[in-house]
């Protein structure tokens, strides 16, 4: 190959290369990408330049120290980050020694392995979005490298992916999903953790609060419960240290029932925070059939945070029947030292109220009354006391707050009281028909154990003090919240409204078709397309052939393909058809005169206007190198017209 | 327009039955080509050429060639004079408009390229000096095929100096009995009128190279051209001058049909005339190139 | 190359029959992946395993992306040669020894761009040629002749692995047409003078020169130059010009007989041929006898002489 006709494509494939890492930017160290980013400029001045490029015994050191460097910083090179980093590394150092198509065509094949790399860290729209360009990218480097069509590549490419793009969705649909991995993988350990915290202390949630992201959504088979009844269970915090309620996993098995309550079914699909992912309220029993961890919350078998799917079911409103041990009780009621104003106010309320019910009433309506404000920026609070400051001095909060507060005084005046996080809440979205759950909806309330009827409680103290909180949503109660959630809330311009709907139907259709398409998923989609009831061999094949054929069609139409032919020689030919009707053939090499030659015989009208046509013809191809459109369309038309009378008469002749 | 299908309709009578020959004769010297008549002796060859400069108004002269004839007996000579100490060019007899070069393969290979070099550049060069042939200048050569014995065969490669071959044919036999009953053709020639005037005949030229050819009648040329080139038709086949000759035939024949365009039908009268000779074929071989035309499809 | 492969090929080209037209249809396309084809696949194989193990359901996208574009690579370069006609033109014969051009003419009657390569089996030129919708080109292929007589065109492999280099579509063609070997030319002045002399059946040599033409007087020019007849009569002074090549009906005899019948017959034939092309140079009439033709002076006499001699069978 010349090398002169290569450099081009040479820096195609660069370019394409250099698009593909991009995104890994976001996910490994920042400045592996951006030195291999740097290289890969390098390489192309090297190219424009012509230099001499270096030898083996400088690359080889230098790639082993930028080894030793990504082994520094990330610890392995293995894994996701491992491998990611290591191999944009074997990129950088390859288009080095590049010198002949051959090499070239390593580079581009490893941009295609490379290209996967961003998917394993995020498979949002925005990660298929850049694929698509990467893609495009190297197809279009391909081309170029090929060589033979230096112009109108970009188009063949887009043509070429177009065209590829049936195929490849039956492929993604039909192909058989294995349920588990080859192997098992290495863990990683530096995923950034997400969503809520395995403790809360104040301010852990209103962080979470101001993030618009998506958390979970869902569908429910049936009627929705109303928003305010939507309490997604995620976690329990029941030991408290003065500031910071965590779990402790005092309570390694529970004894417990369900009494009454309605039946929900729900569809579940979100990503689980350290494995657990939020239930409704209260949970029948844990997807998949496992059972469910102590306190009726659900944990994942594996420990992998990829997003998942759950079916499950909920009795919504019924009653969380334990029979709680004395030890036990006592474990609920395990208060730090500290908070004396706090303190002697449960005592108060314990004296006032009768029962464990009458307390909550109590303390409920000290929250309503006392003149507490939900906020989001509460005021920082000092000292040991954390409680007594809030309740006495500052009475600002946020949900963390008020439940924690609750949870204090509940303890304090002998309540077993634990503090449920979770999520509150779910926005409807009727294009995609689904319920989305958002960070902002993280919330925190407190589940207390009645001593008369042996039944956990829930109380949610947000509500005594919002109530709008638990019927509208985080972001009608906040006002101040508004402006820097501009997507969230009913409070955006009407027009954008159904903007924003789609975006997330879109989202939603998203993570179940294409991120959440698995092997379960896959069986459903063959049982209700009446392919098979299992993904056996012949239902593949099946399947196989009839996408198989779909994805087809395109290419047929690709293949048929042919220019259109010219008005004129379209028209030539209705003329040479119209004369096949009279009886007269006309061989390829006739011109027109020729055809009025053998047409001599025919009646006058018809031989009239068959020459005011030909001669038009001749005019229109051996006169005018350019003419207008219009003048031949006219043209087409009388011919048209000639050719139909020519057949009517052959039939009825 | 009119003087030249008067010229035509003078020429018809003159030779009887014989119009499509005359129609090509016509147009090759309308296209600034020269002509070959290949033809046994006495149906007109001389009568044509000679009708042909009458018509249309040109000087005339003829050579009878024979093997003796040196070159300076065509082009001419460079003379001494004595009184003015210089030499003089004496001009031969292809100083002239129409040239009929009778029976052209007696001569020897050496007198015929002078002629043909001269009828290519149309200028004689004599010791280094050049001297323009007059404007027209046309070459009417005739030779006898069934001659054998005695003659050169003109260089194949020299052949294509001449624009078109046609042969005339005995007459049809109503065409030859209104021969013989009629007057005598020197007679009839002496009657002829001129038709054009002065440069009438250059500007019928330029008219004729200025008619319209568009790309889809080039791409017919060319088809036809390939067509020659494919193994096996022809010994060898047309070269793109040849494409350039049929191009210019079509041309002034389109122009002596009364149209300001080329049609595929042009090429296809002029085709045998302009490409049998390139293309060795003999006289009366043009079978095959009416096959040629009959299956090159028209694009 | 293995001498089976070798073997095998050398069976599967005779088993080709030979054709003056041919177009290129399903049945004789061949398509196999090129090595950044399968290259290309192991990757899609390793992003397939990448997304197993990770359980990434983009990941298998963009694996079954991959293998649906070479799937299309394969659709696309048998388009580059489906309907591709191709023809034998004329070859240009020439002499042992040198190397011929043995002339094709593709034509691309589809409404699409073709790029295709054309090689000669056991030849190492490579012709590219592209071909625009509907469009034809002319190539050639050299083809070295070492043997005197007719050669037929080599087998051609054509071959495509447009537009994407992913897949090779490739076929192959006999031919059915042939180049002449002309004998290689050997020099032999002194038969060549002899043939001349036996054609104009003369004996003198000294007044071979013969009378050409009037020239102008030049200085030098000797007294039996000047033409005293013009002189006298019309008062001009011009000299005649002679030369000495021969005019009128000498033919030059190149025969078979005119060598001792002890020399081999290649070398008589390349000593015939080296003069045929003096005579041709020179303008010369002349025949050629060969012991099973004989050649008189015609049109296209060279090429025809030539050919008589390249395919003249010698007697054993």
């Amino acid at each position: 190959m010349k090398h002169s006709l290569l450099r081009p494509a040479e820096m195609a494939v660069l370019l394409a290369v250099a698009l593909v890492i991009v995104p890994l930017l976001f996910y490994l160290p920042l400045w592996l990408p951006a030195l291999v980013e740097l290289m890969l400029l390098l390489r192309a001045c090297l190219l424009l330049r012509q230099s001499r490029l270096p030898g083996l015994a400088v690359l080889l050191p230098l790639l082993a120290l930028a080894a030793a460097g990504v082994w520094l910083n990330l610890n392995t090179l293995i894994g996701r980050e491992g491998g990611a980093a290591l191999l944009i590394l074997l990129l950088g150092f390859k288009v080095f020694e590049s010198r002949q198509q051959r090499d070239w065509q390593v580079v581009l094949a490893l941009g295609f392995f490379l290209s996967a790399m961003p998917l394993l860290f995020d498979q949002s729209p925005w990660s298929a979005l850049w694929l698509v360009i990467s893609l495009l990218a190297l197809t279009w480097a391909m081309l170029r490298l090929a060589g033979d069509i230096p112009s109108g590549s970009a188009r063949t490419a887009v043509q070429a992916l177009l065209l590829s793009l049936p195929l490849m969705l039956v492929l993604f649909v039909v192909m058989p999903r294995l349920p588990g991995p080859l192997w098992s993988m290495p863990h990683d350990t530096h995923t950034a953790q997400t969503g809520l915290s395995d403790s809360m202390e104040p301010g852990s949630i209103s962080q979470l609060v101001q993030r618009e992201d998506a958390a979970f959504s869902v569908v429910f088979s049936g009627q929705a419960p109303s928003v305010s009844q939507m309490y997604w269970r995620i976690m329990i915090l029941d030991d408290f240290d003065g500031r910071r309620w965590q779990n402790v996993h005092g309570l390694q098995q529970e004894t417990a029932q369900l009494q009454g309550g309605q039946l929900i079914r729900y569809r579940l699909t979100g990503k689980p925070t350290r494995s657990r992912l939020p239930l409704l309220e209260y949970p029948l029993q844990a997807p998949g059939g496992s059972g469910l961890e102590p306190g009726r919350l659900f944990r994942l078998a594996s420990d992998s945070d990829d997003m998942v799917r759950v079916d499950a079911s909920s009795l919504l409103g019924s009653h969380y029947r334990q029979s709680l041990s004395l030890s036990d009780q006592d474990f609920y009621r395990r208060l730090p030292p500290g908070n004396p104003a706090s303190r002697q106010l449960a005592m108060q309320w314990r004296m006032q109220s009768q029962g464990d019910a009458g307390f909550v009433r109590e303390a409920l309506l000290h929250f309503r009354l006392n003149g507490y404000r939900y906020t989001l920026t509460p005021p920082l609070l000092e000292g040991d006391n954390t409680t007594d400051a809030f309740l006495f001095s500052t009475r600002q909060g946020f949900c963390e707050h008020y439940a924690s507060a609750f949870a204090f005084l509940a303890r304090a005046a002998g309540i077993p009281a634990r503090v449920v996080t979770g999520y509150q809440g779910a926005l409807y979205n009727p294009l995609g028909r689904f319920w989305q759950v958002r960070s902002s909806d993280a919330h925190a309330w407190v589940e207390v154990w009645l001593q008369e009827t042996g039944e956990w409680l829930r109380v949610d103290p947000t509500a005594a003090v919002a109530p709008q909180r638990v019927s509208d949503g985080v972001s009608q109660t906040i006002p101040a919240l508004q402006p820097a959630m501009p997507l969230m809330g009913s409070r955006i311009p009407g027009w954008l409204l159904p903007l924003q709907q789609s975006w997330q139907a879109a989202g939603f259709a998203w993570q179940q078709w294409v991120v959440g398409y698995d092997a379960a998923r896959q069986l459903n989609l063959y049982r209700l397309l009446g392919l098979g009831e299992s993904v056996d061999a012949v239902a593949v094949l099946r399947a196989l052939l009839l996408g198989g054929g779909l994805a087809l069609l395109p290419l047929l139409w690709w293949w048929r393909k042919r220019p259109a032919t010219a008005p004129l020689q379209a028209g030539r030919n209705l003329l040479v058809a119209a004369l096949q009707c009279h009886g007269i053939t006309i061989q390829p090499s006739d011109g027109p005169l020729d055809m009025l030659n053998k047409a001599a015989h025919l009646p006058k009208d018809v031989r009239v206007l068959l020459k005011q046509l030909l001669k038009e013809y001749a005019a229109m191809r051996y006169r005018h190198a350019e003419l207008p459109a219009k003048q031949v369309q006219a043209w087409l038309r009388q011919v048209r017209s000639f050719a139909q009378q020519a057949r009517k008469k052959r039939q009825r002749s | 327009m009119q003087s030249l299908s008067l010229a035509y309709r003078q020429l018809n009578t003159l030779i009887l039955g014989k119009s499509r020959a005359v129609r090509l004769a016509l147009t090759c010297l309308i296209a600034r080509g020269h002509l070959l008549i290949e033809d046994v002796p006495g149906v007109g060859k001389t009568t044509l050429a000679h009708g042909l400069a009458a018509v249309l108004g040109l000087h005339y002269q003829r050579v009878q060639f024979t093997s003796d004839l040196l070159p300076a007996d065509i082009l001419g000579v460079n003379i001494y004079q004595r009184d003015s100490g210089s030499f003089r060019f004496h001009q031969g007899p292809v100083f002239s408009q129409l040239l009929l070069a009778d029976e052209i393969n007696r001569a020897s290979p050496k007198v015929q390229s002078a002629l043909l070099e001269a009828m290519e550049e149309r200028q004689v060069s004599i010791d280094g000096d050049s001297h323009p042939l007059p404007q027209p200048f046309f070459v009417i050569a005739t030779q006898n095929p069934s001659e054998q014995l005695g003659t050169f065969p003109l260089p194949e490669s020299q052949l294509d100096r001449f624009l078109m071959r046609i042969s005339l044919g005995y007459p049809a036999a109503d065409a030859e009995r209104a021969l013989l009953l009629g007057q005598d053709r020197r007679s009839l020639l002496a009657d002829m009128t001129p038709c054009l005037q002065g440069d009438g005949l250059l500007q019928l030229q330029e008219k004729a190279a200025a008619l319209t050819v568009t790309p889809d009648l080039a791409d017919y040329v060319l088809a036809l051209l390939q067509a020659t080139r494919q193994e096996g038709s022809f010994l060898t086949g047309l070269s793109p001058r040849a494409g350039l000759a049929l191009l210019s035939a079509a041309r002034a024949w389109a122009m002596l049909e009364g149209r300001d365009h080329v049609l595929p039908e042009d090429v296809k009268a002029i085709f045998p005339a302009v490409a049998g000779h390139r293309l060795g074929l003999a006289g009366d071989a043009t079978a095959s190139l009416t096959a040629l035309l009959d299956h090159v499809a028209i694009p | 190359m293995l001498p089976f492969r070798k073997r095998l090929r050398g069976w599967w080209w005779r088993r080709l029959p030979p054709e003056t037209v041919c177009k290129l249809r399903q049945r004789r396309i061949y398509l196999l992946p090129t090595r950044f084809g399968v290259l290309l696949l192991l990757v899609a194989a390793a992003v397939w395993v990448g997304a197993l193990n990770y359980a990434v359901s983009l990941a298998y996208g963009l694996a079954f992306w991959i293998i649906s574009l070479v799937l299309l690579a394969v659709l696309m370069a048998f388009r580059q040669l489906a309907g591709l006609q191709l023809q034998v033109e004329a070859g240009e014969n020439t002499f042992l020894g040198q190397v011929a051009n043995c002339r094709l003419l593709l034509i691309n009657p589809a409404g699409v761009e073709r790029q295709i390569h054309l090689r000669a089996e056991e030849g190492d030129s490579t012709v590219h040629c592209q071909l625009p919708a509907g469009g034809q080109q002319s190539v050639s292929i050299p083809l070295l002749l070492n043997r005197r007589g007719p050669h037929a065109y080599p087998v051609m492999q054509i071959w495509s692995t447009a537009p994407l280099g992913l897949i090779r579509a490739f076929s192959w063609w006999r031919p059915d047409a042939t180049v002449l070997a002309y004998p290689h030319p050997l020099p032999d002045r002194v038969r060549h003078a002899d043939g001349l002399q036996a054609g104009k059946g003369r004996s003198g040599g000294e007044d071979e020169e013969d009378f050409s033409h009037l020239a102008e007087y030049q200085v030098g020019d000797t007294p039996r130059q000047i033409a005293w007849s013009l002189l006298a009569r019309r008062d001009v002074l011009a000299s005649k010009r002679f030369v000495s090549q021969p005019r009128g009906t000498a033919v030059h005899e190149l025969a078979w007989q005119d060598y001792p019948a002890a020399l081999d017959g290649e070398t008589r034939l390349s000593r015939l041929c080296w003069r045929l092309l003096q005579c041709e140079k020179a303008g010369q009439r002349y025949r050629v006898r060969l012991p099973d033709t004989v050649i008189e002076p015609q049109a296209g006499q060279r090429e025809r002489a030539l050919a008589a001699l390249a395919n003249c069978s010698l007697p054993s």
